[in-house]
């Protein structure tokens, strides 16, 4: 078997923090899923087909979704309702967004995912350059670092665009060539990652958390903020700390997303987590694998080790793949799994929650999918 | 040569533009001082009174101009003297510049 071709430009190497990454991503063709081959199929593969394949799979595994699950469809559809209601005229101010989550519940994916659509929709419509014959940026993306203060906010920005005079300058000229940048490139959202590393209660916090407005106001933008717990970090508050209350108008004007895990309390969610599983099935790519390798013998294991988050879900099945190729087991199973470490937070909750797994407290498993499960047992 | 990164405001030249005035008026497009543009644009480290780009690009210096703003490098070659190659005293001046 020869080596297949590579179909997508690598993009291990690419940071969002440029426009240039962000937009490979987004142009980026889906992955081509490798063929699937029996034991002995892969038996009969010479020694360098063989490793051009389980190459071909480890970044296959290593790139799955993202996943239309649920909770990423829902905030989408309210991400674009915001983001193209935001059509008012210069002199209103748009309305922000803030998706706050914890962690690996997919948010940052959720975000990106939209972007990426949002970008490839504009420049659809509209060409990649502007009637001024400026590049067109549809979306700027700036991630944030603990500590930053106002002008390395802006520069991050001028970053982002690749601005000639990004290292050089006072906060003001930062500040003025970021918003060129917007208004010439004609950039209509811009998101802010990482929130909750901004320290909301020293000076350089209340000096961003004010710029945020000042952008609101200022800047043409749908501002789209990620992060951890920032309700409780004081991104809606009404004044801070020594009552500036210049924070309310950014609390009256964002509108909060969340997205929650996985539940398995009633058959509706169950049969959710059920196609999540099958969804993932279809896709793994090993030699060993059977129908219903997840959603019948695997489904409650993963709940268990994941507590329905999808961040430790895809890190599991993923590294449980590569185990599974570089060992040869080439199947998921619970003894496998069970040498995969995952995220502290969720080995923390697996505990408890395979306590009451054993006692039969719960089950991620549909009514259906029980019935089914227990004819194939007496079959 | 590393990878160039686009300059997001665009200024076309105007016909029979010369370099160093195209060049100018992209810095003040983008409120840029005309040391970091020409930075950016890969013409850095050189003196401004007189460049040598300004008298002929080498190949690797056009290439990376031409990725950096879009403008297509034969336009690019045409707005230095290298045009006048060939033309009386111009000629002596151009092969020491792009030596």
């Amino acid at each position: 078997m020869s080596e297949p071709r590579s179909e997508r430009p690598r993009l291990d190497n690419l940071t969002l923090s440029r426009k240039e990454g962000f937009r490979q991503l987004a142009q980026a063709p889906p992955r081509i899923q490798p063929d699937a081959l029996t034991a002995a199929d892969l038996a009969a593969l010479g020694a360098a087909a063989r490793a051009a394949y389980d190459r071909q799979r480890r970044n296959w595994h290593a790139n799955l979704g993202p996943i239309r699950t649920p909770q990423l469809a829902a905030l989408q559809e309210d991400l674009w309702d915001i983001v193209d209601s935001n059509v008012q005229d210069g002199d209103k101010p748009k309305g922000a967004i803030a998706v706050d989550a914890f962690p690996g519940l997919g948010k940052t994916t959720a975000v990106l995912h939209f972007a990426q659509k949002f970008h490839l929709r504009e420049i659809g419509e509209e060409g990649e350059f502007t009637e001024a014959g400026h590049e067109r940026w549809p979306v700027c993306r700036v991630g944030l670092t603990s500590n930053v203060g106002m002008k390395d906010f802006n520069r991050a920005i001028l970053e982002f665009f690749a601005h000639p005079a990004r290292f050089r300058g006072t906060g003001a000229q930062f500040l003025q060539r970021a918003l060129d940048c917007v208004l010439d490139c004609e950039t209509k959202v811009l998101i802010i990652d990482d929130l909750h590393f901004l320290r909301w209660s020293g000076r350089n916090g209340r000096e961003v958390s004010n710029h945020f407005k000042y952008i609101a106001n200022e800047f043409p933008v749908t501002l789209i903020f990620v992060g951890v717990e920032l309700a409780s970090r004081g991104l809606y508050s009404e004044a801070d700390e020594g009552g500036d209350v210049t924070l309310a108008q950014t609390a009256r004007r964002t509108t909060p997303l969340t997205m929650g895990p996985f539940a398995v309390n009633d058959d509706k969610r169950r049969r959710e987590w059920r196609n999540l599983m099958l969804w993932l099935e279809k896709r793994i790519v090993l030699a060993e694998k059977f129908p219903g390798m997840l959603a019948d013998e695997l489904s409650d294991y993963f709940y268990a080790r994941t507590t329905g988050h999808i961040g430790s879900l895809m890190t599991l099945v993923n590294r449980g793949c590569q185990r599974a190729i570089r060992t040869g087991t080439e199947r998921l199973d619970e003894d496998l799994l069970n040498s995969v470490k995952i995220d502290a937070a969720s080995e923390k909750a697996r505990q408890q929650l395979q306590a009451s797994l054993r006692a039969r407290r719960w089950t991620s498993k549909t009514t259906a999918g029980r019935s089914a499960t227990t004819k194939v047992a007496r079959g | 040569m590393g990878a160039v990164r686009t300059i997001p405001l665009r200024t076309e030249p105007v016909a029979g533009e010369a370099l160093d005035s195209w060049l100018e008026a992209l810095a003040s497009s983008s409120r840029a001082p005309l040391t970091q543009v020409a930075d950016a644009l890969g013409l850095g480290g050189q003196r401004f009174s007189n460049p040598r780009w300004a008298i002929a690009l080498r190949p690797t210096e056009r290439e990376h101009l031409a990725v950096a703003t879009g403008v297509a490098p034969d336009v690019l070659q045409r707005m230095t003297l290298e045009r006048w190659h060939g033309r009386g005293r111009v000629s002596k001046v151009l092969v020491t510049a792009t030596r």
